[in-house]
């Protein structure tokens, strides 16, 4: 297990920074805050620029003669019902985040805008609901199919392992099995298992925020870790079991339990408001795409825009690795039009339709029943989802349902995670040894919960979003590859059936 | 297979320039130079140009050369052209500049035009072969992609072997996607370059074979300069327009090389 290079390289690099954090979390926290303050001052416009060329790609692609090509052999089909695919693409890709942010993120914009934006009016809540759209729509989708469907194509098309370093074979030939292809490896597990563990950091506070909420349970690092530590247990015995039984029936579970939750509260909720709010925003969305795309808003003031739409832009990329390979995993056999079709427009549709319920909601609640909620949300994030629920019949099946869909959602990404970084980390074998996932798994909970109790989450979010600026550039030549690769397509095929009938 | 030579003059060269290149040029078969000036239209005296032009046709001939001269008025690579067209010329001689780094980085800006529009082949004259010094050509590379504007090239490339020793052939291609089509790809390139050395092993007394992967220009300028060949023998592709956009092949490779460029169309 140790003989492998990228596996121990990151290993030690992994144990090296959770050290600093424990040892000195000042040090570490200065130095993070540097880098990634530096980054996005000076790299803010090559993100964005990245971003929309990303979903310029993508669309071309789909609309290209290349989309016919399939993410397998010719005669493959697709390995998943599209439930199941788009399940686990939803489950992989948002989950979390979703529940996390649904209620807090149109909240926080409409308490906090932009400078020039008044907050607290119509305006801001106009703004708020269309940029919670955009930071979780169609872009962060173009950054995941960009990774998805290089790390599919050259696994599955071209019978190479499913690494990311296997998909820059057209520009590096044989040296991707040397420094160079480690290096992007490592980079992509170091990505990968920060994110991760800062997500399930968070996820386990919002846990305890809820359990608090509901049953009175002390919002503290102990219970926080108790949290981690079931949780881990649980996606150890899912991870175990394996792709196909384990996150698939989770994915199916938390997506229908996630449906009955939205449908009920479109239902029982503001119901024409919410429409109306969705209506509304998709219309905003759609017109203002491309200015949104690229509005870095020098002269008007950049912290808003460095605060959210850099930080976010960064996020996705950092996370791209790891739902890259996932989601390259779950799409074998569809061709690239049904592939980027599909992973771009559905899950963006349930983001959105998501956001208008919850956020619509919550908007209804400040703006037309003069709730407060806002301020409540802007003094912890966490508690947003449990406040709006108090406002509705049957908040405690309600504030139940969604904490069992955090939990679901949480074993589900830590599963998924635990799954990539065995595949990152076994030279992209597509079934990683259990003892190499569960060292993963513990390795990325411990991370977590040793960041948590020494107070360096926030640092360690900070490199994950600093370990994207690499990235983006790995993103932008995969982008190269994949064209090239797919150009050549025509021309090898020829050369193979020459060959074939030479010999 | 290379007649009738056309050589622009612009009347800056000397007497002894024009000779020491037209016996050169002589040397590959020639059996007619024809001495190309175009004047500006409505610029300089006719008379007095067409006087001078027929003076080095005649001191030529002198010398054992035939030679004749035209003039014309116009644009100059235009004209050029027009004239090797007109007289069915084989081959149209460009010696390049050395006078200014930056222009013979450069290149004329007629040298880049008479290639761009010519469909006879267009021998490039750089610091390779050095005339003054050897007057010959040893060794030459022929680069070639395995397609139809290469395989043009091979009557030119035999007819060579008459006047040159040893030939390169080096083939500069792009490598495939994955690793069992790139293993395929190498086969296929050695098995075609092998090919390509029996083809011509009897016209040259060394035939050598590279294979590389990467720019064609890139690597044709790099490998000209390892082994310092004379001569680079290219087929000229229209390339489309993101590559053109770039520069082309040939184009990359005139203005990059040292050694002297033959290009056919």
């Amino acid at each position: 297990m140790f003989q492998d290079k990228v596996f121990l390289t990151s290993l030690v690099i992994v144990v090296v920074f959770v050290l600093a954090g424990v040892i000195d979390p000042a040090f570490l926290d200065r130095t993070s805050a540097a880098l990634h303050g530096a980054i996005i001052a000076h790299f803010g416009w090559a993100y964005m620029l990245s971003g929309f060329f990303f979903l310029v790609f993508c669309l071309v692609l789909a609309l290209s003669r290349y989309g016919e090509i399939k993410l397998g052999r010719d005669h493959e089909k697709p390995e998943y019902t599209y439930f199941g695919w788009f399940s686990m693409l939803f489950a992989a890709g948002m989950g979390i985040g979703l529940i996390f942010w649904g209620v807090a993120e149109p909240l926080s914009h409409y308490m906090d805008p932009p400078e020039f934006i008044q907050p607290e009016t119509g305006q801001a809540a106009t703004f708020a609901m269309r940029y919670s759209f955009f930071h979780w729509g169609l872009h962060p989708w173009a950054i995941y199919i960009v990774m998805s469907l290089g790390i599919a194509y050259f696994s599955f098309r071209r019978g190479m392992p499913p690494l990311i370093s296997s998909c820059f074979y057209p520009m590096l030939g044989d040296r991707i099995y040397g420094p160079i292809g480690h290096f992007i490896d490592i980079m992509a597990v170091f990505a990968t298992i920060f994110g991760i563990a800062t997500s399930l950091g968070l996820g386990a506070i919002q846990i305890n925020s809820g359990l608090e909420h509901l049953y009175g349970l002390p919002s503290s690092t102990g219970y926080t870790l108790l949290i981690i530590l079931v949780t881990t247990l649980l996606f150890m015995v899912s991870a175990a079991v394996g792709l196909d039984k384990g996150i698939q029936t989770l994915s199916k579970t938390n997506i229908l339990l996630a449906f009955v939750l939205l449908l009920f509260m479109l239902i029982a909720g503001p119901t024409s408001y919410i429409l109306n709010v969705f209506t509304d925003t998709i219309g905003g969305y759609v017109g203002n795409v491309l200015e949104m795309s690229l509005a870095v808003n020098p002269f008007l003031g950049q912290e808003w825009y460095k605060n959210w739409t850099l930080f976010y832009w960064a996020w996705w990329i950092a996370w791209s690795p790891f739902v890259g390979i996932f989601v390259a995993r779950i799409s074998r056999g569809r061709t690239i039009r049904e592939f980027v079709s599909g992973a771009l427009l559905v899950p963006t549709l349930l983001t959105f339709v998501w956001f208008s319920v919850f956020g619509g909601a919550s908007l209804f609640l400040e703006l037309e029943q003069g709730t407060n909620i806002g301020m409540a949300v802007q003094n912890d994030v966490s508690t947003g989802l449990f406040l709006v629920f108090d406002h509705f019949p049957g908040a405690l099946i309600l504030s139940n349902a969604a904490l069992v869909l955090l939990i679901v959602f949480f074993v589900t990404s830590a599963d998924s995670a635990t799954f990539v970084l065995g595949i990152m980390t076994s030279k992209g074998s597509p079934n990683p040894s259990l003892a190499k996932k569960i060292t993963w798994g513990i390795t990325q909970s411990s991370v977590a919960a040793i960041l948590l109790v020494s107070g360096g989450l926030t640092a360690l979010q900070r490199m994950a979003i600093t370990a994207a600026l690499p990235f983006n550039f790995v993103l932008l030549f995969m982008c190269y590859n994949i064209w090239k690769a797919l150009a050549s397509e025509a021309r090898e095929s020829r050369l193979r059936q020459y060959v074939e009938t030479s010999t | 297979m290379l007649k009738i030579i056309v050589q622009p003059v612009d009347l800056s060269e000397s007497l002894t320039d024009v000779k020491i290149r037209s016996s050169f040029i002589e040397r590959f078969g020639g059996r007619e130079i024809v001495l190309v000036h175009v004047m500006n239209p409505g610029l300089g005296d006719k008379d007095m140009v067409q006087s001078r032009l027929a003076h080095l046709a005649d001191e030529l001939n002198q010398v054992g050369i035939q030679a004749k001269s035209v003039v014309t008025q116009g644009h100059v690579a235009s004209e050029i052209t027009r004239t090797a067209m007109e007289l069915a010329a084989d081959v149209i001689y460009l010696p390049a500049s050395r006078k200014n780094v930056l222009v013979s980085s450069l290149l004329g800006s007629t040298t880049e035009d008479v290639i761009r529009l010519s469909d006879i082949p267009v021998f490039i004259h750089k610091q390779r072969p050095v005339l003054v010094r050897t007057e010959k050509v040893h060794n030459i590379v022929f680069a070639t992609d395995f397609r139809k504007a290469a395989s043009r090239v091979w009557l030119y490339v035999r007819m060579l072997g008459r006047f040159v020793s040893k030939l390169t052939i080096l083939h500069v291609g792009e490598r495939a996607s994955d690793p069992d089509t790139e293993q395929l790809r190498r086969e296929n390139v050695e098995m075609l370059l092998n090919e390509l050395r029996a083809k011509f092993t009897d016209d040259f007394q060394e035939v050598a074979l590279i294979s590389r992967i990467g720019s064609p220009a890139k690597h044709i300028i790099d490998v000209v300069e390892q082994i310092q060949a004379d001569l680079v023998v290219l087929g000229r592709l229209n390339e489309p327009f993101p590559s053109k956009l770039l520069g082309s092949t040939c184009s990359r490779v005139t203005s990059g090389v040292s050694s002297s460029v033959l290009l056919i169309p």
